[in-house]
C-alpha cells in the first residue's frame, strides 16, 4: 500500500554565508518524533550525511549561529521564509504578531501547505540568527 | 459486491475430507489405490493425493472467474472515478476561497502595511529542483511493477491470500469444520482422541472453525485486494492521493478563521448564518470630544473591516464596517457587531463613489480595499465626529454615559483624541 502519509520538507540557510540552503526530507523523523522542537529540528537539518561542499559551508554557519548564540546575552532567533524569501510572521500564544520562532516550539506547527509542479508537500524554510537578548520582547527563549 | 466462489472452498466442500499441509492441498480418497502416501484414521487406510499449492488453486480461481473479475474491477474503477470527481468538485470550492485568502495576503496586506519587497533570494530556484527532487523519489515509491490493469495485477502478485492472510498453520477439513493439525511424537498417537497418520507420522487435530466462517473470511480479504488492486490498475491512486492531499492543504489554509500580520489581517464570521470575509485593520483606542461641552468619551480598540465576497472572477468589495461589538456616534446600533460606519453626507458620498469606481475600472481591487479602510473607514471611526454631520448616536452622557473619560485620564493612558476640530 503507499504511503499515504504527508511529505515534510524543510530547508535552512544562514544570512551570512547567502549560499544555497540545505534541503531535506524530514517526514520520517517528524513523524517518529511528533514533538520535535525548532531547536532540534535545525540540530537534525545540519547533521551531515553526505552534504556537498555548499551544504557544509552552511552547516558550518549554522553551527557558528547555534554556538555564538550559547553565549550570554545573546539568543538563538529563528526566522521562517516565505515562499519569495522574505521573514514570515506568527502570532504567539497572547495573540501577538512576531517575526522570531522560539527554539522550544514543535517544529510540525510551523510547516505550511506548498507546492511545486502541482506536486505538494508540506515545507518550512528557516533561516537562524544571532540576537541580543530582549531585542524584540516576544517568547523566545534565551539558550542555556 | 459478490465474488465468485473461491474454488479452494468448492474442494474442500466435495472432498469429504483434505488437508493442508505446507501450503499444498491434499486430498483423501475413498479409495485405496496404489500410491506414496497414504492417510490412516480410525483403522482405516485411505489414499492421499497430492494436489495444487495454494497459491496455485487462487491463481486457477482468478483465470477461471476472469469476465467476473474484469467486471468487478471496471465497477470500482467507475466508482473510484466518481470519488474523484466529487474530490475535484470540493477543491474548486476551497479553491475560490483560498484565492480570497491569498488575494488578502498577497495583494491587500503589503500595500495596507507598506511592506517592501525584499530582494528575491537567489537560492529559490535551486533550492525547487531540490524539493521536486525529494518529491520525484517519493512518488516513483508509490508505483508498482506490472500494473497493467487491475486483473493482471492481482494475478501475477507472488503470495496468495489464503496463505498469508487465511491459512497460516496446517489443516484439515471435513464434513464443513476445520481442524488445526499438529505433528506428535508416535509415543502420544495412542494416548489421544483425535489423531490420524499420514504414512508414519502421526498427528493430533483440533476444531478452530467452520469451513462457511473461513470462506467470509477469504472474501473479505480478496474484496479489499480487489479493491487496492483496482486502485493501482486504473491509476487512479496516487492521483486521487494527490487529490486527497490537494484537498487537505486547502483545508487547513480555508480552515483558518483569523490571521494576522502586523496591522492588518482576515477574519470569517458567521453572521445570520451566512459567511462574511472581512479583510481588517486594527484601531488602537482613541478618544473623541464632544460637539457641545468640554467632555471627553473613551472608544476602546476594534477590529475596522471591509468585507470581500467573490463573484464569477471578480471579488466585490463591501463599505468599512466595525467588526466587533462596538457603540459610535457614526454607527446605527449600539452593542451590535459587524456594523457599517457613516462616513459623510451625500455629497462627500458621491465623491468617494466616482474614487470607487477609478478603483473598479482599473481592476485596482486592493488599492481600493486600502482606501476604504485607510482614507475612508479609520478617518470616520477616529475623526468623523464633527460639527456639520447628523450623527446617528449623539455623543453625550445619555448615549455614552459608560464611555465618559477625563482629560487627565487621557494623557495619562497616552489616548489621543482624534476629532479635534476647529
Amino acid at each position: 500500500m503507499a504511503d499515504e502519509k504527508e511529505t515534510y520538507i524543510a530547508s535552512i540557510k544562514c544570512p551570512i554565508t547567502q549560499t544555497d540552503a540545505i534541503v531535506k526530507d524530514v517526514s520520517e523523523k517528524l513523524y517518529g518524533e511528533p514533538n520535535l522542537t525548532m531547536n532540534d529540528l535545525i540540530k537534525y537539518l545540519i547533521k551531515d550525511n553526505g552534504f556537498n561542499e555548499t551544504e557544509k559551508e552552511v552547516m558550518g554557519s549554522v553551527e557558528n549561529v547555534l554556538e555564538e548564540s550559547k553565549r550570554p546575552k545573546k539568543m538563538l532567533g529563528i526566522k521562517a521564509l516565505d515562499s519569495d524569501g522574505e521573514y514570515k510572521y506568527f502570532q504567539n500564544r497572547n495573540g501577538e504578531t512576531q517575526e522570531l520562532i522560539s527554539p522550544t516550539e514543535i517544529a510540525k506547527d510551523y510547516f505550511e501547505p506548498k507546492s511545486i509542479d502541482e506536486k505538494v508537500y508540506k515545507g518550512l524554510d528557516l533561516e537562524v540568527h544571532v540576537t541580543p537578548e530582549g531585542s524584540s520582547g516576544l517568547d523566545y527563549i534565551l539558550l542555556k | 459486491m459478490n465474488l465468485p466462489k473461491p474454488l479452494f472452498i468448492s474442494i474442500a466442500e466435495e472432498s469429504k475430507l483434505c488437508l493442508i499441509v505446507n501450503n499444498r492441498l491434499y486430498t483423501v480418497e475413498p479409495k485405496v489405490e496404489e500410491g506414496n502416501s497414504f492417510f490412516y484414521m480410525l483403522n482405516n487406510k485411505y489414499n492421499l493425493k497430492e494436489s495444487e499449492t495454494l497459491k496455485s488453486l487462487e491463481m486457477i480461481y482468478f483465470k477461471n472467474n476472469e469476465n467476473e473479475f474484469k467486471d468487478i474491477f471496471n465497477n470500482l474503477t467507475k466508482t473510484k472515478s466518481e470519488e474523484s470527481q466529487l474530490i475535484k468538485k470540493d477543491i474548486n470550492k476551497l479553491k475560490n476561497e483560498y484565492e480570497l485568502i491569498n488575494f488578502a495576503v498577497g495583494e491587500i496586506f503589503p500595500l495596507v502595511n507598506h511592506k517592501k519587497k525584499k530582494k528575491k533570494v537567489n537560492h529559490k530556484k535551486k533550492l525547487n529542483k531540490k524539493i521536486l527532487k525529494i518529491l520525484e523519489l517519493k512518488e516513483n515509491s508509490y508505483n508498482y511493477k506490472n500494473t497493467k490493469d487491475g486483473f493482471e495485477y492481482i494475478l501475477n502478485r507472488e503470495y496468495s491470500m489464503l496463505e498469508r492472510g487465511i491459512i497460516k498453520n496446517n489443516i484439515l477439513i471435513s464434513n464443513g469444520n476445520v481442524y488445526e493439525i499438529k505433528k506428535i511424537p508416535k509415543t502420544f498417537y495412542q494416548k489421544i482422541r483425535n489423531k490420524f497418520k499420514i504414512n508414519n507420522s502421526c498427528y493430533s487435530y483440533s476444531f478452530i472453525k467452520n469451513l462457511k466462517n473461513l470462506e467470509n473470511e477469504y472474501s473479505k480479504l480478496l474484496f479489499t485486494e480487489i479493491t487496492k488492486a483496482a486502485d493501482y490498475g486504473s491509476q487512479k491512486l496516487t492521483e486521487r492521493i494527490q487529490l486527497l492531499k490537494q484537498r487537505d492543504n486547502f483545508l487547513s489554509i480555508v480552515n483558518k478563521r483569523c490571521y494576522e500580520e502586523g496591522n492588518i489581517g482576515f477574519l470569517k464570521t458567521n453572521k445570520n448564518s451566512y459567511n462574511h470575509f472581512y479583510v481588517f485593520i486594527k484601531e488602537k483606542p482613541f478618544a473623541l470630544k464632544s460637539l457641545k461641552t468640554d467632555e471627553y468619551y473613551k472608544f476602546e480598540k476594534c477590529k475596522l473591516g471591509v468585507e470581500l465576497t467573490p463573484k464569477k472572477n471578480k471579488i466585490e468589495v463591501g463599505y468599512p464596517v466595525i467588526i466587533d461589538i462596538y457603540s459610535h456616534p457614526l454607527i446605527p446600533t449600539k452593542n451590535v457587531s459587524e456594523q457599517r460606519i457613516c462616513y459623510g453626507d451625500k455629497y462627500r458620498k458621491e465623491e468617494v463613489s466616482k474614487k470607487l469606481n477609478e478603483f473598479d475600472k482599473k481592476g485596482k481591487i486592493a488599492e481600493k480595499v486600502c482606501y476604504l479602510l485607510k482614507e475612508i473607514g479609520e478617518p470616520a471611526l477616529r475623526s468623523g465626529y464633527f460639527g456639520d454631520l447628523m450623527p446617528h448616536l449623539v455623543l453625550n452622557k445619555e448615549n455614552f454615559g459608560d464611555n465618559l473619560i477625563s482629560l487627565e485620564e487621557l494623557n495619562r493612558e497616552h489616548i489621543p483624541v482624534t476629532n479635534k476640530f476647529k
